[in-house]
């Protein structure tokens, strides 16, 4: 009786939950048909709930020719939405080059418009030449200069749409919360408010896992390479990643829950406070900025300081 | 039983058989950070492997 019991969890164990198909994820346990519905409605869900944009909206889908970015300009066009990519060469030697090849490959395919901008081109550096001098924080460097291209090329669009997904979110709350970034931890969600100064941007695989993305990505056939940024491999997020993985695998919904909870706290937390710093345009490039000058021009002022 | 890490772009060759998680412990990788694919199909870490299996262990983290 205990053997048979045993046998029966593992055949319940391997079958999806909406029929007699063999599951192919795990939390939830889909076959691929039900998955790819489970992954297009969530999305859906994520779109409708948090009012991210109609078939209207022109969309300017961030793309890397990574797995969350390809997925993103995938689900989009299959629901309906209109979509551009806008993809970033931040410069990093034997990372970009395999991503940009995949971009390049999707996009053909699927008749999708990209416009390519660069580090270099911009700013008149690559991440490698300024990290080399070894006085720069690589995320810092890097996530200033690609925000203030996305929303610099951007201003055509309605919305700039990211692949953030549930993992990075979750390692966001965590990070913030852990270095004591209050203003920052307040600004998070699933979309930022649009803003005379600023694209708004979106992210509709807020409640979508990387495993989630990729799983989707292999079911689709859609070609991506695996390499992650060199520089993010030792960062602060890398080692909070790793421990929030240990915790999932054990406690299956935790990241879930950080952001959920942490979207309801923001509500509360929101009417406490307030305080904005006003935008004005940089004195230098004529850009949205908190300061005079903003930061993107005083990070590349320094690295060319450094370079000379 | 072949197992080919996509993350290491290393490949092993290994005396196994058992279930996904089992082995995925073995390797000392988490079940958040792979998706199993046995001969050449998709799996999840519940799957009964063989040891004339050959895996691949596509790696979920990517990117920066």
């Amino acid at each position: 009786m205990k053997f048979a019991y045993f046998l029966l969890l593992v055949v319940v164990k391997m079958q999806c939950e909406l029929c007699e198909q063999k599951a192919i994820s795990t939390n939830p346990a889909l076959c691929p048909e039900h998955f790819d519905t489970f992954f297009l409605n969530t999305v859906k869900k994520t779109i409708e709930e948090y009012d991210l944009c109609s078939v209207k909206t022109k969309i300017c889908v961030a793309v890397s020719g990574g797995k969350d970015s390809l997925a993103l300009l995938d689900v989009l066009t299959r629901l309906g939405y209109a979509v551009e990519g806008l993809f970033i060469h931040e410069g990093i030697a034997h990372y970009r080059e395999a991503s940009e090849a995949d971009l390049d490959e999707f996009c053909e395919k699927n008749t999708i418009k990209v416009r390519k901008v660069s580090f270099e081109e911009e700013a008149g550096f690559t991440l490698d030449t300024a990290m080399e001098t070894k006085k720069f924080h690589s995320c810092t460097l890097c996530g200033t200069l690609r925000r203030y291209l996305l929303n610099k090329y951007a201003k055509d669009y309605d919305v700039i749409a990211t692949g953030h997904n549930l993992d990075d979110e979750a390692q966001t709350v965590l990070i913030n919360l852990a270095r004591g970034n209050t203003s920052l931890f307040l600004r998070q969600g699933v979309s930022t408010e649009a803003s005379e100064h600023f694209v708004r941007k979106i992210k509709p695989f807020s409640f979508l896992s990387e495993k989630h993305i990729l799983t989707y990505v292999v079911l689709r056939r859609i070609r991506v390479d695996f390499a992650e940024c060199p520089y993010a491999r030792q960062s602060y997020r890398a080692h909070l990643r790793d421990i929030l993985n240990t915790v999932e695998q054990e406690h299956p919904g935790t990241k879930k829950n950080i952001i959920t909870t942490y979207l309801d706290l923001k509500e509360h937390l929101s009417r406490a406070k307030s305080s904005e710093t006003p935008i004005q345009t940089c004195t230098r490039c004529g850009q949205a900025s908190g300061e005079k000058v903003c930061k993107a021009c005083q990070l590349i002022a320094k690295v060319h300081e450094v370079l000379e | 039983m072949q197992v080919f890490i996509e993350r290491t772009q290393q490949r092993q060759e290994l005396e196994f058989s058992g279930v996904a998680k089992d082995l995925l412990q073995e390797l000392h990788i988490g079940t958040e950070e792979v998706l199993i694919i046995r001969n050449g199909t998709l799996v999840t870490e519940d799957e009964t492997l063989e040891t004339t299996d050959e895996i691949r262990l596509l790696s979920v983290i990517s990117g920066g």
